[in-house]
């Protein structure tokens, strides 16, 4: 659509960044060239060369040692390669970039790669084929002779092409689906590549504090007095597909000067990593930050990486080159979500109190990951979900595996600890004999001065008012008990009655969505608003390009607190390079921060406009009280911003030919303070709930046309409520199923036969146990007539 | 391979293989409102009128549209219908996030050149044959509804009436 070309005026703005309103993939240059990346065909192993034996002409391979730079990126966590410099740490790692004038060529070419492998380590990777491929075990080639050729073996890793996927979420699911036999750590301690990378424990309460006689009880104290203990193993690898654009960038340089246009979400940091790696003045870097589509996931991050690949080739040739990462690429490398395990022990008194939880979160980071330190504390915080223990004790560990980085989201970092302490409240529940709505009333945090043993203070308003008109609008407790009545009888009559239908579920959980973290170790919340009134009394705001219903919002409100019209407000997003948002772009919370910090700017000029000269330019940041309410330290204290709550309830009904489940209804209400435009908000939930829908099982997406959201009303500040769905309806839409089959379903997201298999599995069960019955029965008549008996048996 | 077709209502002959998918001629073509999403036919992102019907192009190869009408959102933009269904979608509150707008602009029109006056299953019918990616079915439902009332309007709400 349009051909951009470089001009003198870029030079003179060189040091400035811009936002376009296009798709970098729809952009081309004249002399453009196409580039493709070559990966690593094997997970492990020691690469000696990569080449082309006949490359035309125009076509060229670069790689590590062709990086101008610094090839190696520093990152809070480790070091990072832009290209693998031989030693190979996951399957699909970069090893270089092909680049051409015909992109089909290029492809073409790209299968013709030779890589040759140090034939030492070939047996560790051949290994990996086997485990990959789950094809039978490879013998060497030449396996008589001690040294195999290495030629052949080029041919077999040639051979063993990148289409079959090592690594997706279904592969996930199908190795994993008995969350309770699997122990990623003990699968992760037998490889020889993992390591721990990232840890964070805490305990908090009384059991650990010593008593008078300087005892300290400690948690197993509790759980040998506890009335009921409860256990429970979650597994999640919940992945949303996104099928927007994927990620890549266009490259030139022009002198000294490098332009880039890529979808960047961190223009601070895409920014230094192309000076390291390209050795490039940061001054001379150009950043056109084009249409961003597809937010969270690796691209946070991984982009600057990709930008440095491609600026790579462009600095050799001399031309432009435009890299755009395949929809399989993207997939395996930018959206792989790797599994989180969760292990609960929770003590109850007789009221259904919750005495103490203990916690063990296991993470497989992937290779390598900047955030793994900070989703494993995001996921500690939110361990304990909105409940009060009396004590608790959290572990997390990152382990580092031959996979690659996995899939950051920092909107949905907490998603997996939801899923797991609400799937365990529901195991409470139908042992203490309280319903999922009291238990979770007896346990939840109170905004009311309640005494709180957690070390994370969130302000939640009126938690109970919220559960229970979920309760109300969805009919819980009559559908809950009915249901549970149902199952009740299932179980305990004949084994046909497990298939009668109607085969229905019903759960509810509750969350809450922490905006503003103030405790991460690579960004610190820096979030600032400048707003000028100008000479002819329209007004700017000085932000990074916001979505249409932001815009109206903030103009919305700028018009009613200063009386201007909504037409006089504009948004400038121009930055010079050292005034460049410094923070990734989903980090900024455009409705809980920006919003609060905006309205504060216009109380500040309508204070200073009578007196003021015009043009008047007013600047808020967070407050240093604010960011010190969480101490990083001690790893406690006020971690967000702010918070928003919300309860979800969803039904389940499941076809008794099929075990498909069909969604009855689902019932959201959420408490996100004051709501600045309900269509908007409505539209984002539905929106969510739709792509909730979308990863909960395997390639299908699940649809459900009974949807009712509810906002409390309140008049405190407006919070983020744009992914409060994601922590409230995947355990939700579990517990309808445990429900509905009888049987715990502890993994998502779920297969289309995993409610079939789940059932098979349970009939054996119940086989099983009938026939141990019997055969005890028959045992005890055995004994009770044995003379009588005697007899038969020596006949028979 | 030579493919004769009339892209947006002019006879070109496209050189390409009849297994290449039709996204990709299209998008070689320079026409870039068809995006390219799941490849699968299922986000809409490269929808496109194949004789007048919406159409994923990333699951027909070029070949079998040998003398077929395409038209792509380039065009259609041109058409009257548009003006109705963008500014249906505005009443809507539905901004274009610019990837899928093909997907959601097409399926209005498929709904609004088949049904006088849809009904909700059939309005939901069409919109669940794809998967957008910035808007919610109801959203998108009622940016159709107000696009009916908008083409309505245009055409003179009466003129089928007898006098």
């Amino acid at each position: 659509m349009k051909n951009i070309v470089p001009d003198a005026k870029q030079k003179k703005q060189s040091t400035k960044i811009s936002f376009q309103g296009d798709f970098y993939s729809d952009l081309t240059m004249d002399n453009m060239l196409y580039g493709a990346i070559v990966r690593s065909p094997a997970k492990t192993g020691i690469i000696t060369s990569i080449s082309h034996g006949n490359l035309p002409d125009g076509y060229y391979l670069f790689t590590a040692r062709d990086v101008p730079g610094s090839n190696l990126i520093d990152t809070p966590l480790g070091k990072v390669p832009v290209f693998s410099e031989g030693n190979i740490s996951y399957f699909g790692e970069p090893l270089g970039i092909l680049v051409g004038p015909d992109e089909d060529k290029v492809y073409e070419l790209l299968s013709e790669i030779e890589i040759v492998f140090d034939t030492n380590t070939i047996e560790s990777y051949l290994k990996s084929f086997e485990e990959e491929y789950k094809r039978p075990v490879l013998s060497l080639p030449g396996s008589n002779d001690s040294r195999p050729n290495a030629a052949e073996i080029v041919e077999i890793t040639k051979a063993m092409n990148l289409d079959a996927a090592p690594l997706s979420a279904d592969s996930i699911v199908r190795e994993h689906e008995n969350a309770e036999k699997y122990s990623l750590s003990n699968k992760l301690e037998q490889d020889m590549f993992s390591s721990v990378i990232a840890h964070r424990s805490i305990e908090k309460g009384p059991c650990f504090v010593a008593d008078g006689n300087g005892v300290v009880p400690g948690l197993k104290s509790v759980f040998n007095n506890a009335s009921f203990v409860v256990e429970g193993s979650w597994f999640d690898a919940l992945h949303t597909p996104a099928y927007t654009e994927p990620n890549g960038a266009i490259c030139t340089f022009s002198g000294e000067y490098l332009t880039v246009y890529t979808p960047t979400q961190w223009l601070s940091n895409i920014r230094q990593v192309l000076s390291t790696a390209l050795a490039v003045n940061p001054e001379k870097i150009l950043i056109k930050k084009t249409n961003t589509t597809n937010h969270g996931t690796n691209s946070i991050w991984y982009n600057s990486i990709i930008a440095c690949q491609a600026a790579t080739a462009a600095f050799h040739t001399g031309k432009s080159v435009k890299l755009v990462y395949s929809r399989d690429e993207q997939e395996k490398f930018m959206e792989t979500m790797l599994p989180i395990t969760i292990a609960h022990k929770t003590a109850l008194d007789a009221s259904g109190k919750i005495l103490a939880m203990q916690v063990n979160i296991d993470l497989d980071a992937g290779s390598s990951n900047p955030f793994a330190q900070e989703i494993l504390d995001r996921l500690v915080i939110a361990s304990c979900g909105c409940y009060n223990p009396l004590n608790m004790s959290v572990s997390a560990t990152a382990f580092r595996s031959a996979n690659p980085s996995s899939s950051i989201d920092l909107q949905l970092i907490d998603t997996a600890a939801f899923f797991a302490v609400e799937n365990q409240l529901n195991e409470i529940s139908l042992l203490s004999g309280l319903t999922p709505a009291e238990i979770r009333k007896v346990n939840i945090m109170q905004s009311n001065g309640d005494r709180c043993s957690m070390p994370f203070a969130f302000t939640i308003e009126k938690p109970s008012e919220l559960i229970d008109a979920l309760v109300k609008v969805s009919d819980f407790n009559r559908k809950y008990a009915s249901y549970h009545l149902d199952a009740v009888l299932r179980s305990t009559q004949s084994e046909a009655s497990l298939f009668e239908a109607p085969l229905r579920g019903i759960g509810l959980s509750c969350g809450f969505e922490g905006s503003g973290y103030y405790g991460s170790g690579i960004y610190s919340s820096d979030e600032t608003m400048e707003v000028t009134l100008e000479t002819d009394g329209t007004l700017t705001i000085h932000s990074p390009p916001t979505s249409a219903s932001i815009k109206e919002i903030w103009e919305q409100t700028v018009s009613k607190l200063l009386n201007i019209p909504p037409e006089s407000v504009r948004i400038n997003s121009e930055f010079d390079s050292h005034e460049e948002p410094f923070l990734p772009e989903s980090i900024y919370c455009n409705i809980s921060i920006m919003t609060v910090l905006l309205k504060k700017c216009c109380e500040s000029i309508l204070r200073k406009r009578s007196d003021a000269v015009l043009p008047l330019t007013v600047k808020k940041s967070i407050t240093a009280a604010q960011k010190m309410s969480w101490n990083s330290e001690t790893f406690s204290g006020t971690p967000f911003h702010s918070t928003s709550f919300a309860s979800g309830c969803v039904e389940v009904e499941l076809d008794p030919c099929t075990f498909r489940e069909h969604i009855r209804g689902i019932w959201v209400v959420i408490n996100g303070g004051q709501i600045l435009s309900a269509r908007a908000a409505e539209s984002t939930v539905k929106l969510c709930i739709q792509k909730v829908l979308a990863s909960l099982v395997c390639e299908e997406a699940i649809s459900c046309s009974n949807i009712h959201v509810s906002f409390m009303q309140s008049e405190s500040d407006a919070t983020q409520i744009g992914e409060l769905v994601y922590q409230v309806l995947p355990a939700a839409y579990t517990q309808a199923l445990t429900q509905a089959l009888g049987c715990t379903i502890n993994t998502l997201p779920l297969r289309t036969d995993t409610l079939y298999n789940r059932i098979c599995d349970k009939t054996a069960l119940e086989k099983a146990r009938i026939l141990s019955k019997t055969t005890a029965k028959r045992a005890e008549d055995l004994d009770k007539n044995e003379f009588e008996l005697q007899p038969v048996s020596k006949r028979s | 391979m030579k493919i004769p077709v009339i892209l947006n209502q002019k006879k070109i002959v496209l050189e390409a293989e009849p297994s290449e998918k039709l996204l990709v001629v299209l998008r070689r073509e320079k026409l870039y409102s068809v995006k390219c999403g799941c490849g699968k036919g299922l986000c809409g992102d490269c929808t496109v009128l194949l004789d007048g019907h919406p159409v994923p192009s990333c699951t027909i190869p070029v070949g079998m549209v040998r003398d077929c009408k395409i038209i792509t959102l380039e065009f259609f933009q041109t058409f009257p219908i548009y003006s109705d269904i963008i500014s249906g979608f505005a009443q809507a509150g539905i901004h274009l996030c610019g990837y899928c707008n093909a997907g959601k602009i097409f399926t209005a029109y498929e709904v609004l050149s088949t049904y006088y006056r849809p009904d909700r299953e059939q309005l939901y019918s069409a919109i669940n044959m794809f998967d957008c990616c910035c808007t919610d079915r109801d959203t998108l439902a009622n940016g159709i509804l107000y696009a009916v009332a908008a083409k309505h309007t245009r055409e003179g709400r009466h003129k089928n009436v007898k006098k």
